[in-house]
């Protein structure tokens, strides 16, 4: 084991390999930065790329790429309030509050830092799980993966606003989401709904305008409206604390940064869960590690945590994600998938052979996710404090270049006109939503989860009957769900309480 | 007079026909200079865009002037809006091609709504691989045949929407073929696969390359398949050989006959008969090409030219089928 552990490390560092691994981080680190670009169909087109390769040089390239796109994504999200891609979308909620106060260096700093901790940690879970992982995936059948969706709905009560107006506002905009989610052709009779008798809505309303609209396009309405710089809020010349700050807070707030990294893991796993969830599930678990009601005020309006919690999670699905996917040859997502593609073209098969014969190999894609970041974490951190400065641009200039990363975001989803419409009138309704303190989080977590749930729950109730409502399983992950569904109350009332108990001492 | 005359006009012939000779025997291929762009609409990483990104690859070398191929996707509604635009909006220059497969035919023969095409009319240069679909089952199941798997009940068939070929097959081996089935719809394959491992269900029908690395680790095995035949299932039993009743076998004869259309690549209606003969040409010969053979075994792709004709004959067969047959036809295979 330790040989192979060794040998992996070796393996990159013979010169093709580790010139492959930096060309394909090089690839990951534009594809990331890009809005709508993503890890998915670049893997496609670096697929056939790799058929004269050896597996030594194809997995450094291929995974140098994909383990970053997160990474860069995330500076997208946090200075231009784009997301850069799917996985980095909760970052914008205190990333981009950090940058208009001028703290865009920090944030990015923070996100960098705890991106890197995230796929480390990540990389940790592959090699650790790869021995047990079959009877933890074999345990997760559809009424327990449904009722892991459900957990992650429950993360809504976690990111509403606080109070009970904050509780029904969070109910409201996540049910719309769900609804949201239901657009297109019924999975299971095949009939459409909500379609407009349009062929552009059959598959349902895409990912990218969807976050593209809600989140980007009312930031720059906002910019538009204030005519200034991004970070109009700070003085012209003092853009506040830089990137050095940032990686402090990743260390400041460490076991919150692996705790997160851990749930990235964790939902990695798991189909459909891995990218789009873990973000807001770390987020939501960030927001409940506030001590006070003052701190948990804070969250979305620019603390730090809220950036170390889905830096580290959307960076460590990446080694989860590959758990199910070396061990039984079962791809945890679309990009999975593709990589997958590559293993057959280099006529590897996943499966047991992965942790005996092939174990260097193996060992070899951990250290690739390991390496890929350093370096590029390295490399935007070397620049980050004068990328930062982008943000200091007048709104006059910055505005169309904007716009520009938006629309190519959007209609990167089906290159279809109907991807710049529905970003615009998500793009209003995303407005409307600011303009009147309804929360985005519970509506993109509804939105990402609707089609799961229904088809876990199609799927657990036609296998099972309703006799899947007393799985252990089930019951185990019923009681997880309601805990966390109450968990922000009950720590609001242990605030009152000790505010109560203060004001008594006075 | 004119005997001069008559010289004088034979002698101007032969000079025009001598002077434009190599021109026309130097004539520079149609396809120099020039892309082909297939249209595929799905996304990347899907089956027909892994296979024209193969066919990308190697189809360049076979065609006269030597084009460049690039492969463009255009998701939306199965392939519907790709489908549109090519019949519609691309030049009859034979630089589009559309890489689909029979799912367009069966919608518009089951009269769907957003169908903006004729099937037929499309310049068809052939197809490039058949769906050898396959019953498989559970390998620690203890029925060896199919008559034996009759005998559970119910026997768990997974599937992955109304839409999808695995849940049509499904439906119909439970009326047609008096096998009691549950059909089980999943998110896709690989939680169908995942769904065999944890022995939640007992088998499923699918394309047999896709699943043959499953087979050869032992998690599944075939026990019926289709029509088409590949190596390793011509010895399975047929499915519509054991209908129970004719309007069963003719619906699994028509999804059994269409299966060869795999793969096919189709050129904007009016396409010139020459440049379809240059590129029905092109893939007949990058067909036998041993390099796309190697590449095609690498990612487990059995890729085999059906020519136009063929698969012309076989949508015939299927807009020929008396109505009440199609009406059935419709009620299993919805788009």
């Amino acid at each position: 084991m330790i040989d192979a552990f060794v040998g992996g490390l070796e393996m990159i560092f013979q010169l093709k390999p580790f010139l492959f691994l930096v060309i394909g981080a090089t690839i990951g680190f534009w594809v990331g930065i890009l809005p709508g670009l993503g890890g998915a169909p670049t893997l496609a087109l670096m697929l056939p790329f790799v058929y004269k390769m050896t597996p030594a040089e194809a997995f450094p390239f291929l995974l140098g790429m994909h383990s970053v796109c997160s990474t860069t994504g995330d500076l997208t999200s946090i200075l231009f309030g784009i997301p850069g891609e799917a996985t980095s979308v909760a970052l914008i909620q205190d990333g981009f509050p950090m940058t208009k106060r001028g703290e865009g260096g920090r944030a990015c700093g923070a996100a960098l830092m705890s991106s890197l901790v995230g796929a480390v940690i990540g990389a940790a879970a592959l090699t650790l799980a790869i021995p047990v992982v079959r009877p933890l995936v074999l345990a997760f059948a559809a009424p327990e993966k449904f009722m892991v969706v459900i957990i992650g709905l429950t993360c809504i009560s976690s990111l509403s606003g606080q109070g009970k107006r904050g509780l029904l506002l969070g109910m409201l905009t996540g049910g719309v989401g769900l609804f949201c989610s239901l657009v297109g052709q019924d999975p299971h009779a095949g009939f459409h709904r909500y379609t407009f008798d349009t062929l552009y809505l059959w598959t349902g309303l895409p990912l990218v305008p969807v976050t593209v609209g809600i989140y980007a396009i009312p930031e720059i309405v906002d910019l538009i409206v204030r005519r200034s710089a991004i970070a109009g809020e700070v003085p012209s010349g003092r853009l506040g604390r830089g990137a050095l700050e940032g990686i402090k807070d990743t260390f400041r707030h460490f076991w919150l940064t692996v705790r997160c990294s851990v749930i990235g893991a964790l939902l990695g796993v798991f189909p459909g869960l891995g990218g789009g969830v873990s973000q807001w599930v770390a987020y939501a678990q960030a927001a409940n590690s506030a001590k006070t009601a003052e701190e948990r005020e804070g969250f979305g309006k620019g603390d730090v945590r809220g950036v170390l919690g889905p830096g580290a999670a959307n960076n460590s699905k990446e080694g989860g994600s590959l758990i199910p996917t070396i061990a039984f040859g079962i791809p945890a997502g679309p990009s999975m998938a593709i990589l997958l593609g590559g293993f057959l073209l280099l006529g590897i098969v996943p499966g047991p052979d992965m942790v005996t014969k092939h174990l260097t190999l193996t060992f070899s894609m951990v250290w690739t996710i390991v390496i890929a970041n350093v370096l590029v974490v390295g490399a935007c951190l070397l620049f980050i404090n004068r990328i930062a400065k982008l943000t200091e641009i007048r709104a006059n200039l910055v505005v169309p270049f904007l716009l520009l990363l938006c629309f190519i975001g959007a209609y990167s989803a089906n290159t279809n006109v109907g991807d710049f419409i529905i970003m615009l009138i998500f793009g209003g309704v995303g407005h409307l939503m600011v303009r009147f303190g309804w929360p985005r989080p519970p509506f993109i977590l509804g939105f990402v989860l609707g089609d799961l749930a229904e088809v876990y729950l199609y799927t657990a109730t036609s296998r099972y009957g309703a006799s899947w409502l007393l799985r252990p399983g089930v019951i185990i992950l019923f009681i997880v769900a309601v805990f966390i569904a109450l968990y922000p109350y009950l720590k609001e009332r242990r605030f009152r309480r000790k505010e109560a108990v203060h004001e008594t001492e006075r | 007079m004119m005997k001069q005359m008559k010289r004088s006009v034979v002698m101007v012939f032969l000079m025009v026909v001598i002077l434009t000779l190599p021109a026309t025997l130097l004539a520079a291929p149609y396809y120099e200079g020039k892309t082909i762009n297939i249209v595929v609409g799905h996304s990347p990483g899907g089956g027909n865009d892994v296979v024209a990104r193969v066919v990308s690859k190697h189809l360049s070398k076979h065609i006269p002037g030597k084009p460049a191929v690039i492969v463009q996707n255009m998701v939306g509604a199965s392939g519907m809006i790709a489908a549109n635009h090519v019949y519609g909006k691309t030049k009859p220059d034979g630089l589009t091609l559309l890489a689909t497969d029979r799912i367009l035919g069966i919608a518009q023969l089951l009269k769907v709504d957003g169908v903006r095409y004729d099937f037929k009319k499309y310049g068809w240069a052939g197809s490039v691989s058949s769906v050898a679909v396959v019953l498989f089952i559970r390998n620690d199941l203890p029925y060896k045949t199919f008559n034996e798997l009759k005998s559970k009940k119910p026997v768990y068939l997974g599937g992955s929407g109304p839409t999808g070929i695995l849940s049509q097959m499904a439906r119909i081996t439970k009326d047609f073929l008096g096998l009691d089935v549950k059909v089980v719809d999943y998110r896709g394959s690989t939680d169908i696969v995942l769904a065999i491992e944890q022995k939640e269900l007992d088998g499923f029908w699918s394309d047999f390359n896709t699943f043959r690395p499953h087979v050869d680790r032992g998690l599944i095995r075939p026990v019926l398949r289709s029509a088409v035949s590949l190596k390793g299932i011509e010895h399975l039993p047929v499915n519509e050989d054991l209908a129970i009743n004719a309007t069963g076998k003719a619906v699994m004869g028509m999804l059994g006959r269409t299966a060869v259309m795999g793969r096919v690549y189709l050129s904007t209606p009016g396409t010139p008969d020459n440049v379809m003969g240059i590129l029905r040409e092109g893939f007949a010969k990058m067909l036998k090409d041993p390099e796309l053979q190697a590449d095609a075994k690498k990612i487990q792709l059995e890729l085999e030219y059906t020519p136009a004709e063929e698969c012309l004959k076989v949508v015939d067969f299927m807009f020929n089928q008396p109505p009440e047959i199609i009406k059935v036809f419709g009620e299993y295979v919805k788009l």
